[in-house]
């Protein structure tokens, strides 16, 4: 006999002295039914913070699974709750990774979910009953099991038609308090049962189930985040028909840009003839957290640049003061408006939003223009033409790249607020860069349609929004700068034209003379 | 009927309180005989010794020391081992039955080792307590702690390996005499 083995002997001998150990510590159902339990209430449960509304449901569904693996061998029912869990662990995984890219989920993945939620449910009551029948019960049953698959039916249909509100809440609270109790009465009532199973064998520790299926749920919906959170935009390499030079030689005469005018296509250059007037306004962004200290002793007081911060002063020995100023001098974006007044009756002006983003500023990420046009400030004035489009422009290793927006429309959203109804009448447009490109520029292009004869304003705002890191569950840069408290993860720039018609240039003909 | 009233019924003769009570607890019974006694037709011997011996001795059950689980275990591990071993007295305790042949000397030994067995047992963590139960109590297989502890052999055999060691050191020579 080896000295292992001798000492092997020995303990057996002596344990024989040791006290029992407790009614649970060997039960193979116990641990099983315990992950089984545990699965089933962090499934159910929803915390809606720190993420736990994602990472308790996802550790609950691997913990069925490792449940249900020591089961699967013991009847069929069992095996089956060991595949359902398997499928349910997969749809939630799918599901999770789906959420952290630009798709429109519908209600099919999480009524699949539910339905094979719902079977397992039932296998898991006719498998107890197996394991009663099994351990030798004369009336093999499984009464907890059987009403929690009954409530979980129950819940499915209300959640179907979509029932919301306190009415719906409170039986909830009832009924998931019920099913709580029912999964506590029925891991008691099959403990004693338990020792009839024969556990089944594993090829992985439950370790290196647990970590690895999480740990590679979280690469996935990370890779899938960083990579994936990118609105697909078609970039080609630009290829434009040439632009009508009459129409072009009259905008810039009338003052028209020359580098937006270089940006428009040919139906564009075409939709601004007939121009009579062209008003203009630039306003250069800056980024918000670059800047360079300047220390001067000149106070600035009102008159301080716009990208200027006053940051401290230090006294002189000869009583004066030197300012220290932090200077925000990095450009972003440069937002160029463009309003050109057509020769029409009724009266119709063409907008151009311009937008030109400097290379370090083009995340990868998502990007979005809100425009909110004149109609939207003033809609007893103007209303919308017939006319939207626009496109986006980069260039990349030397190479001028084009593409159509990923998404423009025109969008009307009714809210409900404090003082009643209102409506936002906006033009968005969304799209992403292509990676390691330069020279981002986007434009938008509608018109607008005075309501009155003689309009003496025109106005037109443009918010640009970049979305500066990943986030979970996705949403595109627009949605984040709409959202409160996500300004970590979108920059947004807001710039606007607004002219009076004080200032309306002289007409050409006025000129001419 | 709690397990108190149970066992002062069969203490009373009640064979129907038998009956329920090796319902409830014979998968128990079973699960601690398998891995003691491989032969199927042993072991239904031995479950039939285990009923009789609890018909007998029902009577000296005190649930105020411990509960019925735990004396029930401890009843049907004694039996299993006691079969193991060749020997059919069943009703002769498998401490009893140690103790034939000692010296005095050597039992003060054996009363002091086991001893320090209970203390360094009852200082380990949980998982290598019932591990230690597992492998030395219930005398499973490694395969058997392996499904259903979820773990693979290999893993099973690596702590099983720890678990000796740290029990050796702690234990020191006490039990290699």
């Amino acid at each position: 006999m080896t000295d292992d083995l001798r000492f092997d002997e020995l303990l057996r001998e002596d344990a024989a002295a040791l006290p029992p150990p407790s009614d649970s510590a060997v039960n193979p159902w116990q641990t099983a039914m315990s992950q089984i339990l545990w699965g089933m209430g962090l499934t159910t449960i929803t915390l809606n913070l720190l993420y736990l509304d994602y990472i308790l449901p996802a550790l609950g569904a691997v913990l069925l699974v490792l449940g249900f693996r020591t089961l699967r061998r013991e009847n069929a029912p069992l095996g089956w709750c060991y595949r359902l869990s398997l499928a349910a662990l997969l749809l939630r995984g799918t599901a999770y990774v789906l959420l952290s890219l630009p798709v429109e989920l519908d209600k099919t993945l999480a009524y699949c979910t539910s339905l094979v939620t719902l079977a397992l449910y039932i296998c898991l009551w006719r498998g107890m009953v197996g394991v009663s029948r099994s351990a030798g019960a004369e009336k093999p049953a499984a009464p907890a099991a059987g009403a929690m698959a009954v409530l979980y039916g129950l819940l499915l249909p209300l959640a179907y038609i979509g029932l919301e509100g306190w009415l719906l809440v409170v039986p909830l609270l009832v009924i998931y308090i019920v099913l709580l109790r029912n999964m506590a009465k029925l891991s008691r009532s099959l403990a004693d049962t338990g020792y009839v199973i024969t556990a089944a064998p594993v090829r992985l520790p439950g370790w290196a189930v647990l970590w690895g299926s999480l740990g590679l749920l979280l690469a996935s919906v990370l890779l899938a985040a960083f990579l994936g959170q990118r609105y697909p935009t078609d970039w080609q390499a630009r290829k434009d028909a040439p632009q009508d030079e009459t129409i072009r030689q009259e905008l810039l005469e009338l003052g028209f840009p020359e580098a937006v005018l270089n940006d428009l296509t040919a139906d564009e250059i075409a939709a601004l003839d007939g121009a009579a007037e062209v008003y203009v306004q630039e306003d250069t962004k800056w980024g918000k957290t670059t800047y360079r200290e300047v220390t001067t002793d000149k106070w600035y007081d009102d008159a301080l640049p716009s990208n200027w911060k006053y940051d401290s002063a230090k006294k002189q020995s000869d009583g004066s003061y030197l300012y220290t100023y932090r200077i925000y001098d990095v450009p972003v974006c440069t937002a160029t408006h463009v309003a050109v007044v057509l020769d029409e009756a009724p009266q119709r002006v063409m907008f151009i939003q311009y937008v030109t983003v400097n290379g370090d500023a083009m995340t990868d990420f998502t990007q979005g223009i809100e425009a909110w046009p004149i109609w939207y400030s003033t809609p007893q004035d103007w209303t919308r033409g017939g006319y939207c489009g626009g496109r986006v422009l980069c260039d990349r290793v030397g190479q001028p790249l084009a593409a159509l927006f990923s998404r423009l429309e025109q969008t009307s959203t009714t809210t409900q607020g404090f003082f009643g109804a209102s409506t936002r009448e906006t033009v968005t447009a969304v799209w992403s860069w292509p990676r390691h490109a330069a020279n981002g520029r986007a434009y938008l292009i509608f018109d607008a349609v005075s309501l009155t004869d003689d309009w003496t304003y025109l106005d037109g705002w443009c918010n640009y929004a970049r979305q500066l890191r990943p986030v979970y569950p996705y949403q595109d840069a627009l949605s984040l700068w709409q959202s409160f408290g996500r300004g970590g993860e979108v920059d947004t720039y807001q710039s606007y034209i607004q002219k009076f018609l004080s200032e309306r240039a002289a007409p050409p003909a006025q000129e001419d003379a | 009927m709690d397990d108190r009233q149970t066992m002062e019924r069969i203490a009373g003769g009640d064979e129907a309180a038998l009956q329920a009570l090796l319902r409830r607890f014979g998968p128990l019974i079973r699960y601690i005989l398998r891995p003691i006694l491989t032969d199927e037709r042993d072991r239904e011997e031995c479950f039939a010794d285990i009923s009789l011996r609890i018909w007998q001795n029902a009577a000296g059950f005190d649930s105020e020391k411990g509960s019925l689980n735990s004396w029930l275990t401890a009843l049907s591990r004694n039996a299993a081992l006691n079969r193991a071993r060749g020997q059919r007295q069943s009703d002769t305790p498998l401490e009893d039955s140690d103790a034939h042949g000692h010296s005095a000397e050597e039992e003060l030994l054996r009363r002091e080792r086991r001893s320090r067995l209970r203390a360094v047992i009852a200082a380990l963590p949980v998982q290598e307590r019932d591990l230690f139960y597992r492998k030395y109590y219930y005398c499973q297989s490694t395969a058997q702690m392996a499904a259903e502890l979820g773990l693979t052999e290999r893993a099973v055999e690596g702590r099983l390996y720890r678990l000796r060691q740290g029990l050796r050191q702690k234990l020191g020579g006490e039990l290699d005499d």
